[in-house]
C-alpha cells in the first residue's frame, strides 16, 4: 500500500524545547541524509560497475531478437513489398500502409510524451517525477530512432532514402507534409540529443572518479571543456530547452505536424478533421507515461532500486496516466458522437466500421480498464500497487499500438470515393518482426546505457 | 480560400518558434556565456550530423547489399 512517508516521521523527541532540532540531532540527521544520498548513488554506481551473468544473458537474447529483425528486414528488401500484408487499393484488395506506419506514430508519440515528462519536471519542479526524468529523455531519443525505423522498413528502395529526401529539401517544404515531418523529426531529435548531452556534463564530472575506467575516453568526450563554474549557465540553457520543448513537442509536433500527415486529407474521412491533433496528442502522452512506468518498474525490480524509484514516483506516474487516459476517452467520445449523429456519408461509414471492429475495442478497452483501475487506486490508496501500476502502463502502451495501426489501416480501407470492395489487412510476420525488433532495440539500448551513464540525475540523487 | 502552399510560413514561421525562443534564451538570457551558448549550438549540429550521416550510411549499405 502506498503511503507518502515524511522523512524521520515519529522522531519528535529529537526536537528541542523551542520546536527546533538541537545541534546534536541536526548533525545526526544530516549524517543520515548524507548516507541516504550515498546509498542511492552507490546503488546507481553498483549497476554501472558490476556486471552479472544475467546481464550477458539479456544482452545475448536481445541480440538474437535483433538478428531475427534484421533477417525479416532483409527478407522484405530481397523479395519486395509483396511479403508485407499490404496491397493496392481497389483491385489490389488491400491497404498501402499498416503496422509499420502505425508503429511509426506509436513510437513518435512515446518520444514526444517522454521529453514532456522531463521538461515538466524541470519547468514546474515536479519532484515526484524527477527520478524518472532522465529515463524519459533517454526513452524519447531511442523512440525516435524506432519511429524512423518504422518508416524505413515501409520503404521499398531503402538505398534511395537519403538522396530522395536531400534532393527535395528545402524546396518541397512549401507544400509537402512529409517534408515537414522530416524537418521536424530532425529538429526534435537534435534538441533531445542536445538536452541529454548538456545535462550529462555535470553528472559525469561529479562521478568521474567512480565510473568504469575502461570508458574514460567516452567520459572525457562527454565532459569536454567542462568547468564547474558553467553549471549555472548550462542549467539555464537546459531550462530554455525545456521551455521550447514543452511547446514544440506536444502542441506543434504530436499535436501538429504528425497528425497533419493524415488530417489534411479530405478524401480519407477516417483521417480528416481538426480534432486529430488533440486525439494524437492524448494517445502520445498516455503511451509515454505508460512506457516510462514500465521501464522504471523493470529497473526497480531488476536492480533493486526501491530507494531510487520510490513508491511516490509510481503514484505520480499513475495519476498522470489516469488523467491522460481520461483525455483519450473524452476525445474518442467526441469523435464517435460526431461520427454517428447525422454525419457526412464518409465519416458515418468510417465511424460505424470502427465501432463494429474488434480492433477498436482492443485499442480503447484496455485504456478504459486502466483508467478505471488507476482512478480507483487514486480514490482508495490501499489499492495502490507498483506492480499493478506497471501492468496498467503496459496495457496502455499495447492498446495505443493497436489503435494506431487500426487508425491507419481503416483510414485507408474506407476512402470517401470507394469504387471497389473494401480492402482487407492483417499484419504479416515481417511487420510483426519489425515491431518486435524495435522493442528489442529499446531493451538493448537500456541494457547497455545503464552501464555507460547515470540514468538518474545526480541532483535528484542528492535531494532529500 | 484555398491555400495549398502554406509550408514555409507554417514550419519556419510557427512550428519552429520555440526553437528560435530557446536560441535567443541561450544567447541573450542571463547568465550570459558565449562559449557555452556556442557549445550548445555545436552539440546540436553534431547530433543532427550524426543522424543524417547514419541515414546516408544506411542508404549506402542497402545499395551494396541489395542491388
Amino acid at each position: 500500500m502506498y503511503k507518502e512517508r515524511k522523512p524521520f516521521e515519529g522522531h519528535q523527541p529529537f526536537e528541542g524545547s523551542q520546536g527546533r532540532l538541537t545541534h546534536r540531532w541536526r548533525g545526526t540527521l544530516l549524517e543520515v541524509e548524507r548516507t541516504r544520498f550515498q546509498t542511492k548513488t552507490e546503488n546507481v554506481l553498483r549497476v554501472m560497475t558490476k556486471t552479472s551473468g544475467r546481464f550477458y544473458l539479456l544482452l545475448l537474447f536481445a541480440l538474437a531478437v535483433l538478428a531475427w529483425f534484421l533477417y525479416a528486414w532483409s527478407f522484405k528488401l530481397t523479395y519486395g513489398e509483396i511479403v508485407l500484408g499490404l496491397g493496392d487499393w481497389g483491385p489490389g484488395g488491400g491497404v498501402t500502409w499498416g503496422l509499420f506506419i502505425g508503429m511509426f506514430i506509436w513510437w513518435v508519440g512515446i518520444a514526444h510524451g517522454g521529453i514532456l515528462v522531463s521538461a515538466a519536471v524541470r519547468l514546474f519542479n515536479m519532484k515526484s517525477l524527477a527520478p524518472v526524468a532522465r529515463i524519459a529523455e533517454l526513452t524519447a531519443l531511442v523512440a525516435l530512432v524506432c519511429a524512423v525505423t518504422g518508416i524505413l522498413m515501409q520503404l521499398g528502395r531503402l538505398d534511395r532514402v537519403f538522396i530522395s529526401i536531400t534532393s527535395v529539401l528545402p524546396r518541397a517544404i512549401q507544400h509537402s507534409p512529409l517534408v515537414w515531418d522530416v524537418t521536424i523529426i530532425t529538429t526534435y531529435f537534435t534538441l533531445t540529443g542536445t538536452y541529454i548531452l548538456l545535462t550529462l556534463r555535470h553528472d559525469i564530472y561529479v562521478l568521474r572518479q567512480r565510473l568504469p575506467r575502461l570508458l574514460s575516453p567516452l567520459y572525457r568526450l562527454l565532459t569536454i571543456g567542462y568547468e564547474p563554474e558553467e553549471d549555472e549557465k548550462v542549467e539555464r540553457m537546459v531550462w530554455w530547452m525545456a521551455l521550447g520543448l514543452i511547446i514544440l513537442a506536444p502542441l506543434l509536433l504530436h499535436g501538429g505536424v504528425i497528425p497533419w500527415l493524415f488530417a489534411l486529407l479530405p478524401a480519407m474521412p477516417g483521417f480528416f478533421g481538426p480534432v486529430m491533433g488533440p486525439v494524437f496528442l492524448s494517445l502520445a502522452i498516455v503511451s509515454a507515461f505508460g512506457v516510462v512506468t514500465v521501464i522504471a518498474y523493470i529497473f526497480r525490480r531488476v536492480h533493486k532500486w526501491q530507494d531510487v524509484f520510490p513508491d511516490s514516483t509510481f503514484a505520480a506516474l499513475a495519476r498522470a496516466m489516469m488523467f491522460s487516459a481520461l483525455l483519450v476517452l473524452w476525445l474518442q467520445l467526441q469523435l464517435n458522437v460526431t461520427g454517428v449523429y447525422a454525419p457526412p456519408i464518409g465519416v458515418g461509414r468510417v465511424t460505424v466500421a470502427k465501432l463494429e471492429s474488434v480492433g477498436y475495442w482492443l485499442g480503447i478497452g484496455p485504456i478504459a480498464a486502466s483508467f478505471i483501475y488507476l482512478a480507483l487506486q487514486s480514490l482508495f490508496p490501499r489499492l495502490f500497487s507498483v506492480g499493478r501500476t506497471a501492468v496498467a502502463g503496459l496495457l496502455v502502451v499495447l492498446a495505443v499500438l493497436v489503435e494506431k495501426t487500426l487508425f491507419i489501416a481503416e483510414g485507408l480501407m474506407l476512402p470517401g470515393f470507394l469504387l471497389y470492395e473494401e480492402g482487407h489487412y492483417f499484419p504479416s510476420w515481417v511487420e510483426i518482426s519489425g515491431v518486435l525488433g524495435t522493442v528489442f532495440i529499446v531493451v538493448l539500448y537500456f541494457t547497455v546505457i545503464v552501464k555507460l551513464i547515470p540514468v538518474i540525475e545526480v541532483r535528484v540523487l542528492e535531494e532529500k | 480560400m484555398y491555400v495549398p502552399f502554406v509550408g514555409t510560413w507554417l514550419i519556419f514561421g510557427i512550428v519552429l518558434l520555440p526553437v528560435y525562443t530557446l536560441l535567443l534564451g541561450w544567447f541573450i538570457g542571463k547568465p550570459r556565456n558565449l562559449r557555452l551558448s556556442l557549445m550548445g549550438v555545436g552539440y546540436a549540429i553534431g547530433v543532427a550530423t550524426a543522424l543524417w550521416s547514419g541515414l546516408a550510411l544506411m542508404s549506402f549499405i542497402a545499395r551494396i547489399l541489395f542491388l
